[in-house]
């Protein structure tokens, strides 16, 4: 057990030196900008993870939480002149209180009539920022240009401020991911995940556990959204609520393994870049190549390896473990 | 001391009274046979009394307290503990997994959780099975698991649903031993079962549901010949004929 | 003019409702909630579209062609990767589609721009009179011909041997496996059978509709709400909530505005779903 801990927290501080040391080679301002993309989509997808991965309720509309965190943040920062800081605490908050107000609901659901519900949900949200017309309706809200620092969450000269203030959120999602799956929270997730009726049979009250599990994912997407707003210094709706971001974050944790801590940080270091380069390479956004060959990712990743690439993982280590067990008993027989 | 006290339970679906007037209590250290033919009602009965299903009229009182159509969770909570006709465990975890679930409920720390479910696991003979997936256990292995999650829970009223059905003799066996158990350690226990010579020696009393009416509660030595519940099982002629 | 809105309604309806069918039929049979069903409909738009460019078959009589096409497309979809998830984990079921989809549509976007294209002559065209009541003829045709190929698909599941065996699937699937009835030969027509509907309503609609990659989204959508309002698995519910849907649609565009029109779509979802968690007329497994 405690050995365990040891190794788990060496593996955290490891994995936090790789990420401080990737800048060194990132010195282009296109390298940065696929950092900052794969820390976000890290952050992202185990924040989907852990409403889907782990309390089992499929979303494909996180974008209606990262939007709405976007806008929180920057029309309180538009129109309040509220620091970013404070405001990506508001955009948290307030996501986690709309989606538990949402929740309620949408609790009932099961299955797939969840996830069209969270479609719905994303599509709704955007077409009421459309309209609205105090956020500045379909053209959104430009963030006034301040002097970078931290201080202002904006940074002109390199993007590295971007992805480390990025990083820190990931490692603190981390640490409180490795927290939640090893306790009752945890547990209880996965329990509901598995079985509902099962979980509320032992005393899993399956409301409020999935009312916290869409919270605490919800509130984690907001403050994404506020990050992205600062970073590109704009809110839209086609841009901040486009149903894209929910798929890219689906996949982003299907693909690299849900269910999972490590599963959503490797599908985002693998996909990030295939996009973003894919869409450098084959020319600008709007042409499709990009999505297309998400798509095509999806369909083999279903089809292959529905596990995920920790899944395969797994596979591939089972299978050298039995192959060596196997030589091992032949050595046995032979002597 | 604790007791389960149910009065005119009553369930519908559509016109079809599943479960009709029944009314029945059950105590601390001691077992209740709930027998009656395919389709009678018992699942019903349990579905209702655990929160699975609402009623639609009756009472049900635990050690006084109304739990009549609560939430499962709450029922749960309070001690009344089920396992599922069609077995129903948490798949995709490991045994010990699926009880540290149950064990949560009164041991909000892992640690200790994992210790009562541990304890549980040996109680029913799985502590072997620790870490297999649940889904790749056999099927009585499964049902032992089910019965350790509930165990888990702490309850004062267990109640089995078919618990053996599909097991071999000697399985059926230990599951009476257990059961019995159980019973000696103060619980009280409603089992539902097909298997008459499994039920029958260790049930205090027992109580027959035919289409949802209760037709008959007493000794299981009573209960066999009793002329309702034979005709109930073997239909009106055979009932006759036993008579003459 | 509410009678006047309510008979749009009704025709939007109708393709709907065609859209739908094949949509539920799938999950019916297979328990795949078909995401990509949109883009197959956008895909059978653009082969209407070049038929009539290249070839001069009119959208409309090319219907049961596309249709025909659309199948043999499925039976290879079906073949080449849905057959294969079907075992999978829940996740893989439910994402395979979506996969399908995004890659679809951003390859008519790739391959054939994101332009607006519209088929040129197309035999029905004009406006009719129908007592106080103004009617499209494009519509008009494209919601006739939905109910047509509604009614043989029907008539199908109800009255020959495949389409009873298809039916015995979805009722219950290990009785049917249990009975011998050959369950991957039965899936890839119930899922081809399923996009000859989206092929079929993807022709009528390019008579008269703009065709551009994202177009089938809104219809898939629309029919994805459609069959859950009816209940996953009810070919019948899916027809109703299409229909339902054509007229919120027409008459929430009017009344509140067209901008809102698909937001009160997913409004009505979320509100009969919640109300009723298994739709209007649902059953089965989640
Ligand atoms: N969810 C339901 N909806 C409609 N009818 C139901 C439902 N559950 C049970 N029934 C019906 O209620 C009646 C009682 O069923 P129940 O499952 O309680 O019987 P049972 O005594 O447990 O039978 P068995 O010995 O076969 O398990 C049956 O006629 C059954 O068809
Ligand atoms: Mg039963």
């Amino acid at each position: 057990m405690q050995r365990d801990d040891i190794r788990n927290l060496a593996m955290l501080v490891a994995f936090a030196i790789i990420g401080l040391l990737f800048p060194i080679v990132a010195t282009t301002r296109f390298s940065q900008h696929i950092l900052v993309m794969v820390v976000l989509y890290a952050v992202l997808g185990e924040a989907w993870n852990i409403m889907a991965g782990y309390a089992g309720m499929v979303s494909i509309g996180q974008a209606a939480f990262f939007g709405l965190g976007a806008y929180v943040s920057s029309v309180l920062s538009v129109k309040y002149g509220v620091s970013p800081w404070l405001g990506m605490l508001c955009a948290g908050l307030a996501t986690a209180a709309f989606a538990t107000v949402i929740g309620l609901p949408f609790s009932r659901l099961r299955g797939r009539y969840f996830a069209i519900g969270t479609i719905a949900l994303g599509q709704m949200i955007k077409v009421v920022f459309e309209n609205w017309q105090w956020v500045g309706a379909a053209t959104g809200l430009m963030i006034p240009l301040a002097n970078q620092g931290f201080a202002s969450f904006q940074f002109h000269a390199s993007k590295l401020p971007y992805y480390y203030t990025g990083l820190a959120l990931l490692l603190l999602t981390l640490a409180f991911m490795y927290i939640m799956e090893r306790s009752k929270m945890g547990y209880y997730f996965k329990a509901i995940r598995e079985n509902e009726d099962v979980a509320s049979g032992l005393g899993v009250n399956r409301t409020a556990y999935k009312l916290i599990a869409i919270a605490v994912s919800a509130g984690i997407t907001g403050m994404c959204g506020t990050f992205l707003a600062q970073y590109s210094l704009y809110v839209e709706p086609e841009y901040m609520f486009n149903h894209s971001i929910s798929v890219t974050i689906a996949l982003v944790a299907v693909f690299g393994g849900s269910g999972n801590i490590i599963g959503p940080v490797l599908g985002s270091a693998i996909l990030m870049p295939i996009s973003e380069l894919t869409r450098a390479w084959l020319g600008s956004s709007g042409t499709g190549i990009d999505l297309m060959i998400y798509g095509a990712f999806i369909v083999l990743m279903c089809v292959y390896e529905p596990e995920g690439l920790v899944g395969m993982a797994r596979r591939i280590g089972a299978s050298i473990k039995a192959q060596r067990e196997r030589r091992g008993a032949a050595r046995c027989q032979n002597s | 001391m604790s007791e389960l006290v149910v009065k005119g339970l009553t369930k519908k679906f559509g016109g079809l009274i599943a479960v009709n007037d029944v009314s029945f209590s059950v105590k601390s250290g001691e077992i209740l046979g709930l027998i009656g033919p395919n389709g009678a009602g018992k699942t019903t009965v349990f579905n209702c009394l655990t929160g699975f299903l609402k009623a639609d009229g009756g009472s049900v009182e635990f050690n006084g307290r109304s739990i009549y159509n609560c939430s499962p969770n709450a029922i749960c909570a309070l001690g009344v503990a089920r396992t599922f006709q069609v077995v129903q465990v948490l798949q995709g975890m490991s045994a010990l997994e699926n009880v540290m679930v149950g064990a949560y409920l009164r041991h909000s720390r892992t640690a200790a959780s994992r210790r009562r479910a541990l304890e549980a696991l040996e109680r029913v003979g799985m502590s072997r099975f620790a870490d297999m997936r649940a889904v790749n256990l056999t099927l009585p292995a499964k049902k032992r698991l089910e019965v350790a999650m509930c165990l888990a829970t702490d309850p004062q009223v267990l109640m089995l649903d078919e618990s053996m059905a599909g097991l071999t003799p000697t399985e059926i066996h230990d599951a009476s031993s257990m059961i019995c158990e159980l019973r000696d350690a103060g619980m009280a226990l409603i089992v539902v079962e097909h298997v008459m010579e499994a039920i029958m020696p260790i049930a205090d009393r027992v109580m027959v549901l035919d289409s949802g009416i209760k037709i008959a509660e007493g000794l299981p030595a009573e209960i066999v010949r009793d002329p309702r519940v034979v005709s109930a099982y073997l239909g009106d002629k055979y009932a006759k004929r036993v008579k003459c | 003019m509410i009678l006047q809105l309510a008979t749009g309604g009704l025709l939007l309806g109708c393709i709907y409702g065609l859209v739908s069918m094949g949509l539920s039929l799938i999950y019916g049979v297979m328990g795949i909630v078909n995401f990509a069903h949109g883009a197959f409909v956008m895909l059978a738009m653009y082969a209407s579209y070049w038929l009539s460019l290249f070839v001069g078959i009119d959208p409309v009589l090319g219907t049961p062609l596309v249709a025909l096409l659309m199948f043999g497309f499925g039976i290879v979809v079906y073949r080449a990767i849905i057959g294969r998830v079907l075992r999978g984990p829940f996740l893989a079921r439910l994402l395979v589609t979506f996969g399908l989809s995004i890659f679809f549509i951003n390859m008519a976007q790739f391959l054939w721009s994101p332009d607006y294209r519209m088929v040129q002559k197309s035999i029905s065209r004009g406006i009719i009179m129908l007592g106080p009541v103004f009617i499209e003829l494009p519509k008009l045709v494209a919601s006739i011909g939905s109910l047509i190929v509604a009614g043989l698909i029907y008539w199908f599941l109800r009255k020959t041997k495949t389409g009873l065996a298809i039916q015995a699937i979805s009722i219950d699937r290990s009785a049917a496996a249990l009975m011998g009835i050959n369950l991957e030969r039965l899936n890839a027509i119930a899922f081809g059978l399923g996009l000859a509907c989206a092929g079929a309503a993807g022709a009528l609609l390019a008579s008269y509709y703009y065709i551009f990659p994202d177009v089938g989204t809104m219809f898939g959508l629309v029919a994805l709400v459609a069959v859950a309002l009816g209940g996953f698995g009810s070919t019948e519910g899916a027809l109703i909530g299409a229909i339902l849907i054509g007229i919120i649609e027409t008459l929430g565009g009017f009344y509140v505005g067209p901008e809102y029109k698909y937001a009160l779509i997913f409004l009505a979802y979320v509100l009969i779903v919640i109300a009723r968690p298994k739709g209007l007329m649902g059953w089965g497994a989640d």
